[in-house]
């Protein structure tokens, strides 16, 4: 059975891998009255999580509910996903690569934490060392408001897990890896390259607790094939806790169909995401899933 | 899709690649063509010492340089990816032909003016391929347009609005006060290019440029005239909010309907049933219709990773890439008229 269910961010945060047009909409209709009725409806419907990148809007978001909304605060588990790429793919057209790694390591400097990192680094020549403080410092101020039992796991945003792999990065992971668990936390992958990922983590013997990935029937963002996804998540879903995204195609299908087709995959999936601006939407879409994918999880909890 | 099938086949034709310039650009073909083909980069030149040294202690699989030459002399390598700033590919392109590196694969815009580019073409010699990093050609909602339209779907073309707009800048932009050109260089050029590919453009009616941040253009107007005098329309900018991502769009009118289409979808809409919408009038595609399981590795958007194939798949099969140098010289000499003709 699939234990968790998660309220996705892409509809707060202006994104669809639909059509950039419905992202435009969804962002205006997206204000915090409106999230924090989504918010509600999903918890209402059966989500028990909520996964998001750190986007401003979305610090924006948490750090009102933990002022004013501490009870729904407190009712999520939360997955982070880090780091914010587009922010630095912006800077980096503006500026150019080489202008936005001077200008974050200088940013990142004056701040103490990072400080004892980079002199560590810099002592070592480790790279991956300045990379774990970068990642470190982006989550400081989301696990400043979060409830530190409720935050389950950093996953690594797919952009770097590819490169992960593309360039076969072992001591990054390993040093990613250590950074967290020394402030008590685990780290996930994020990827839409899930066999890919799947032959890595083999090789490379990397034992992960979370992988988050596109899974739906027609196959959108599964790389390198719909066939080989499955066979992967099969594989890895004994070891590992899978969280589906992306599980509507980005609205190609409805929820009837999502369902149909993870039914199949329900004892290796861990968790299934959903994200809507619409209140109604979204708790049926929970709802629906609860009671098809989740019920037996959901029993043995209560 | 001729760069899907069978790639397994001319993804492993063992050869050496080498990146000129590991910024953003870079490292996205670098980390594409790896993951088709591990270890398939062998070597990477950027003339930052910080990115030279941090990459090289990060990545242990590719062999960095700060120098062009060494890297050429030590590498041999058969295919050379330059995404460097477009000021400095004339030069390094103009030294890789010399020093007979056979597949350039080259970042767009290809030059800073058509007059570059033509002299790259002349001194290419025959067996030496240079394809252009224009991949909105390869983004499969237009050519799915392309071949609607080529079926005659709309009857009689009778008018075409377009633009391609982003978020990206916000503020003046270094890069481009150097060169003297902003906007419609840098993100335009694909517009352009579309509009050429697809309705055969031929001349340049009127251009307006507008300067927000700098002394370049970070929005431009433009009207064009197609080989068959259709009026195209089309507008250019990288300073729109609204745009969270860069979005590409063409509407099409014509006798018999119109047609939509973005990177992300296809809309169609006929007065009469055709043949090519499946004896219906209406069509609407979007991205997860089209790229089911395809391609083999996703990273960025699916085209960086059609282009890819589709140069290594012209050079297992000896034809001529869609975006050659060759291919694109007329969209870069439309980008020097509309500069040529702006009314500031």
């Amino acid at each position: 059975m699939v234990d968790q269910l998660l309220l996705g961010d892409n509809s707060f945060i202006g994104v669809s891998h639909l059509a950039q047009d419905k992202a435009r909409e969804e962002a205006k209709e997206a204000g915090l009255e409106n999230k924090i009725s989504v918010i509600e409806s999903a918890i209402a419907g059966g989500a028990t999580g909520f996964t998001f990148s750190t986007y401003e809007s979305n610090l924006a978001l948490l750090k009102h509910l933990s002022t004013s909304r501490e009870d729904l605060l407190k009712r999520l588990q939360y997955y982070i996903l880090v780091p914010h790429v587009q922010s630095y793919v912006r800077k980096a057209n503006i500026a150019g690569t080489t202008s936005l790694l001077r200008q974050e390591l200088s940013n990142a400097l004056p701040r103490a934490s990072f400080l004892w990192d980079a002199v560590i680094s810099s002592l070592r020549l480790k790279p991956e060392n300045f990379a774990a403080a970068l990642l470190k410092a982006e989550l400081v101020p989301y696990l400043k408001i979060l409830p530190k039992e409720n935050v389950a796991g950093i996953l690594l945003h797919e952009v770097l897990t590819e490169l992960v792999m593309a360039f076969d990065l072992p001591d990054l992971v390993t040093c990613l890896e250590g950074s967290l668990q020394r402030s008590g936390l685990s780290l996930g992958f994020e990827t839409r390259n899930f066999s890919h990922l799947c032959e890595y983590i083999s090789r490379r013997e990397l034992r992960p607790k979370y992988l988050m990935t596109p899974f739906n029937p027609l196959g959108y963002q599964m790389a390198r094939s719909k066939e080989a996804v499955e066979k992967a998540v099969d594989s890895l879903g004994k070891n590992a806790k899978i969280i589906a995204i992306n599980v509507l195609a980005s609205g190609a299908i409805d929820i009837n169909q999502a369902v149909q087709y993870i039914r199949r995959f329900k004892d290796t999936i861990y968790a299934v995401t959903s994200s809507s601006t619409k209140p109604s939407r979204i708790r049926h879409n929970f709802q629906t899933l609860r009671s098809d994918l989740v019920e037996g999880s959901y029993s043995r909890a209560e | 899709m001729p760069e899907v099938g069978d790639y397994e086949q001319y993804v492993h034709q063992d050869l050496r690649s080498a990146i000129v310039g590991f910024g953003k650009m870079g490292i996205l073909h670098s980390g594409i063509l790896n993951m088709l083909a591990p270890g398939l980069v062998k070597a990477a030149v950027d003339r930052s010492r910080l990115m030279k040294i941090g990459a090289s202690r990060l990545i242990k699989g590719v062999n960095f340089y700060n120098d062009l030459d060494k890297m050429l002399r030590k590498e041999t390598p058969d295919i050379v990816y330059v995404t460097t700033p477009v000021q400095f590919h004339k030069d390094i392109v103009d030294m890789l032909l010399k020093t007979n590196v056979k597949y350039v694969f080259l970042e767009k815009p290809p030059t800073v003016t058509h007059q570059q580019l033509v002299s790259l073409v002349e001194e290419m010699r025959t067996d030496q391929t240079v394809m252009v990093g224009l991949q909105k050609r390869y983004a499969l909602p237009f050519r799915h347009a392309k071949m609607l339209l080529s079926d005659g779907i709309l009857g009689e073309i009778t008018k075409v609005s377009a633009y391609i707009r982003s978020a990206d800048m916000q503020g003046p932009v270094s890069r481009s006060q150097t060169i003297g050109r902003g906007a419609l260089l840098d993100l335009g050029i694909h517009l352009v290019d579309l509009l050429l590919w697809i309705f055969d453009v031929c001349a340049v009616e009127a251009s307006i440029c507008h300067k927000i941040y700098g002394t370049t253009d970070d929005r431009f107007e433009m009207q064009l005239r197609t080989t068959k005098n259709v009026e195209v329309t089309a507008d250019v900018t990288w300073s729109d909010n609204e745009y969270r991502w860069p979005e590409t769009r063409l509407e099409i009118s014509g006798t018999r309907g119109v047609l939509r289409a973005t990177e992300d979808y296809v809309r169609v809409e006929l007065t009469e049933k055709h043949i090519s919408l499946g004896n219906e009038t209406r069509l609407a595609l979007y991205k997860p219709h089209y790229y089911q399981g395809v391609p083999p590795v996703n990273l960025a958007d699916p085209e960086y990773t059609l282009e890819n194939l589709h140069l290594l798949f012209c050079i297992f099969s000896g034809t001529e890439p869609l975006t050659s140098l060759r291919n694109v010289s007329s969209t870069m000499n439309i980008i020097d008229e509309l500069y040529a003709k702006a009314i500031q």
